[in-house]
Formats: C-alpha cells, structure tokens, sequence
C-alpha cells in the first residue's frame, strides 16, 4: 500500500561509474588493506526496505561518504536519509552494519552515522547504531534479521 | 616501569566473549555471545575449562558468583537469569530461573550477603530478587526510572545500596528505604552517552596484605568509577549531608581512551582497570603525593593492547591481588599480571 510507505515517491539516481585505481594495495605485506570504493562496492547494492531500488539509487549511500583508515583499523559510513523523519533509518543502518561485519576483516572499527541535518532524530539514530550491544541483540532477532538477509540479496537485473 | 605480562590465554568460546568473573576460590567465568557460559580453573598443568553451561538460547551477556562461590547467577538476552548451584567442589547444577524481565537482561550481580539478586534489562527496569534459603526466588522490587536500557547494576560493598548505569546517559542510585521497600535517593547525570558500567572502590580483605598500591579512600566510604560511551571515566566520592548520602563527581578522566569504554573494576590492590574499545587494557594509578588542586589525581600507569578487537571487561581477582582477567571480541579470555615499578 503505497500511501503507507515512509517516502512513497523517493527521487531515484542513476549509480555512479566508478573505476577502481589498480594495483594501489596489491601489497603482499599487508593482504587486509581496502580502500573506501571496496568498502562502497559492498554495500551500494543493500536493498532499501520499502522500495524496489538499491541504498545507492537512493543516495542514502555515495561512495564520497565512506571513509577508510587502514592504519588505524577504522570504516566511517555516513547514510542520508531520504526524508527527515525516517523511521526505517536505524533498520538501514543496522543492514549497512551487519553487511559490514560479514564481509571485513575483523580489525575495522566500524562506524555508521547520518549525515548532519538529514533526519530529526539524528543523534539518537547514531547512538543506537553503534551501540554495539544492542546490535548484538538486533542480530539474534530472528524477524529483524530475516527483513535485514533480504534487504542485502542482490536485485535481480 | 609498570608492565601487564600476559600468564594465559584461554580458548574455547566460538564468538565475542562479553563477561568475566572471578570466584574466591579462584576460578573463571565467562559470559559469550555463543550462547554459553565456561568454567576455567588454574590446576599443575595450566587454565582448563571446566564446566560448560548450556541453558540459554541466546547470548548470555553477564556472571556472577556470591560470596562464598558456590552460587553462579547468568543472565542473557533471551530474558531469563539462570542461578546455578553446587556443594563443595561438585559441578555447578541449575537451582532456579528468573523470569521476569521483557527482554535483554544485560546484567546480574549478587549482594554481600549472597540473598539478594540485582538484575537489569532492556526494558528500562531494575529488579531485586530474593533469594530464599529453600532456593525460591522472588521478585522483591522492580524499580523503574531510567528511560532507556539500563547497562549494569553494582551493589555497594557494605551499605545497602545499588547502583545502575544506562544508556540514558545517567547513573541511578537506589537505596532500601524499609525493609524490601527501595526508592531512587540520587541520579548522576554528568556522563555525556551510555554509561556502561560502574565499581566501586575494593580494599583488602582482613586475611589479605594491605594494597599494593595504596589510595585515599576508606573502606568504610568506598569512591566509586563510572565508564562510559562518551570515553571518559568518571570518579564519584560519597558525601554525607545531613545523614543522606550524595555522590559527587570529584575527577574526570578524559583523554586516555580513544573508543567506548565497556568496562572499568577497581580492584582490591588500588588500581582502576578499563576495558576499551580500541583492543586496550588501561591501569590507573591514584597519585597520593602531589595532588595539585583541581587536577585528576589518577596516573595512566599502564597500556595494553591486548586483544585483537574490542575488550569487553576486566577483572581484579579478589583474592591474587595484582592478576587480572580480560575478555574481548576476539573470542578469547587472557589473564595478566600487574607488575609494578
């Protein structure tokens, strides 16, 4: 029912081309390194809850808004939201989360938050996405999760 | 310098290990997000695990042992406290559950006297629990006021005091009005994010040595840390205005973590440890010569960087005054000594 989704006519992007820079971390040394497009190509297909377009489409995701320190272990993540007042925001951002934590190594430091001034609950969205017991406890809800698994099965094209 | 010399490194759990807790009679054990709790104990040929428990169907997020440490209470976020019992040196055996809370219970910790049950939950609600000398448990109070998850609830060591730490950002302090009849006496809201846990200052026992390392308080008014999201410790000192107690915050200090801090214990030798988010074991040292006004009495006397991701707690053995256990992401528990100058 159309009338009650969140945003029900949210603006859609094409997805940005992007190139990959070749052989910048081919370094055997150091086989963990990713850059910040590695970290973007893992989660620009997450699959938005209530429509049929990806978290790029939607520029909840750009890949200028993740941020990669391998030195210091550490992903940033800055989601837009579509609309201010977005409840689906922490689900989002829980999907980003749990995609993130299947698919890099353990040594990243993960930190996801709104981008300043995109949703009215922003500091309490942020807070509870990296409260890291509470996502423990999302990730063992086995409702929660089954929406979260879907939402991060690739679009069939 | 002062130095953390890792004495073992203990295997066994297959995910994030949240809990560590150390009995008297010196054993081990551990809280993970695999479901399970682990016994470990120290014997001639080294740390084994011995006892698994396997009663709840999620993770189970804290351990205590009562005093005399022939009780184990567990609690878990599929709601429910397993309290485990056994006789001389026998196997723990289930005794009794607690039902009671909505969800998540994030942690469980016995009085002094090993009769009262403190526990805390999701659900924003304190409880206290009695436990009867046939074994019954009962709900004695459930205690609401927080507004958000409550994180961790400590009894005093003496006085019949309890204090919780949430996700509200605060630090509620409840106190036993009439007998079983509790109320909130004060609420410590100088912390800026979640408040994850708190513990009071320890002393040693009358069998013991005096504390290697001595500090200015006094066992019969134990200060109190805080630790908390937003990378601060905080010290609380107890002053007593007109026959009611009132916590002060009497030292903040900023600037030596550089993630969450999950954890803090102050331990029976006067020291502070703090389980951080950024894979690292911090001692403190109070500074009991020197004291400048205004200034933080507490040296950083030591950093470890001993895991391989988040650490989630520390604990001071009561009784091995300068050994400490950890417990971290990485899925495993290490035991450290505390070597001094």
């Amino acid at each position: 029912n159309m009338t009650d989704l969140i945003n029900p006519a949210p603006e859609i992007f094409r997805p940005a081309d992007l190139v990959r820079t070749e052989g910048v971390f081919d370094d055997e040394e150091t086989p963990e390194e990713v850059d910040a497009l590695e970290v973007f190509e893992l989660i620009r297909g997450i699959r938005d809850p209530e429509h049929p377009n990806t978290l790029e489409q939607l520029h909840v995701l750009e890949a200028d808004r993740v941020e990669v320190d391998n030195k210091k272990g550490k992903v940033k993540v800055w989601m837009k939201s579509t609309v201010t007042h977005c409840s689906q925001a922490t689900l989002i951002g829980l999907c980003v989360r749990v995609k993130l934590m299947r698919s890099l190594p353990q040594r990243f430091k993960v930190d996801i938050y709104m981008v300043p001034g995109t949703h009215d609950q922003e500091a309490g969205v942020n807070k509870q996405l990296n409260d890291k017991e509470r996502v423990a406890a999302a990730m063992e809800n086995e409702n929660l999760m089954n929406i979260v698994n879907s939402c991060l099965t690739p679009l069939s094209v | 310098s002062m130095s953390l010399e890792e004495e073992a490194t203990l295997v066994g759990h297959t995910e994030r290990v949240w809990a560590v807790a150390w009995s008297l009679r010196g054993e081990l054990a551990s809280a993970s997000g695999d479901g399970v709790v682990r016994i470990w104990g120290k014997s001639p040929s080294g740390w084994a695990c011995k006892q698994v428990l396997e009663e709840h169907s999620r993770t189970v997020r804290s351990v205590a042992w009562n005093l005399e440490g022939d009780a184990l209470a567990c609690s878990s976020f599929d709601g429910t406290v397993s309290v485990w019992k056994r006789s001389g040196d026998s196997e723990l055996e289930l005794e009794d559950g607690i039902e009671g809370h909505e969800n998540e219970v994030k942690c469980v910790a016995w009085d002094s006297d090993g009769t009262l049950l403190a526990t805390c939950s999701r659900d924003k609600s304190v409880a206290i629990w009695e436990v009867k000398s046939n074994g019954d448990i009962e709900c004695q109070e459930q205690l609401t006021g927080h507004t958000q998850d409550v994180k961790c609830v400590v009894w005093h060591p003496s006085d019949r005091m309890l204090v919780s730490t949430s996700y509200d950002d605060t630090v509620k302090v409840w106190s036993e009005r009439d007998e079983g009849e509790w109320s909130c006496i004060q609420t410590l809201a100088s912390h800026t994010s979640t408040v994850w846990q708190a513990s009071f200052e320890k002393f040693p026992a009358a069998h013991q040595e005096p504390a290697p390392y001595p500090t200015t308080g006094s066992a019969s008014n134990p200060r109190m840390v805080t630790c908390s999201d937003d990378m601060t410790l905080k010290i609380w000192n107890a002053d007593y205005v007109g026959g009611t107690i009132k916590w002060r915050n009497s030292c903040t200090l900023t600037g030596f973590h550089t993630r969450t801090i999950f954890g803090v214990d102050w331990g029976r030798a006067g020291l502070i440890a703090t389980a951080c988010g950024d894979d690292t074991i911090r001692i403190f040292q109070e500074r009991t010569m020197d004291v400048d006004d205004g200034t933080c009495g507490f040296d950083l006397v030591c950093s470890k960087e001993g895991h391989l991701s988040d650490v989630n707690c520390v604990r001071w053995n009561p009784e091995d005054l300068t050994q400490l256990a950890s417990c971290s992401d990485d899925g495993t528990i290490k035991i450290w000594r505390f070597r001094g100058p």
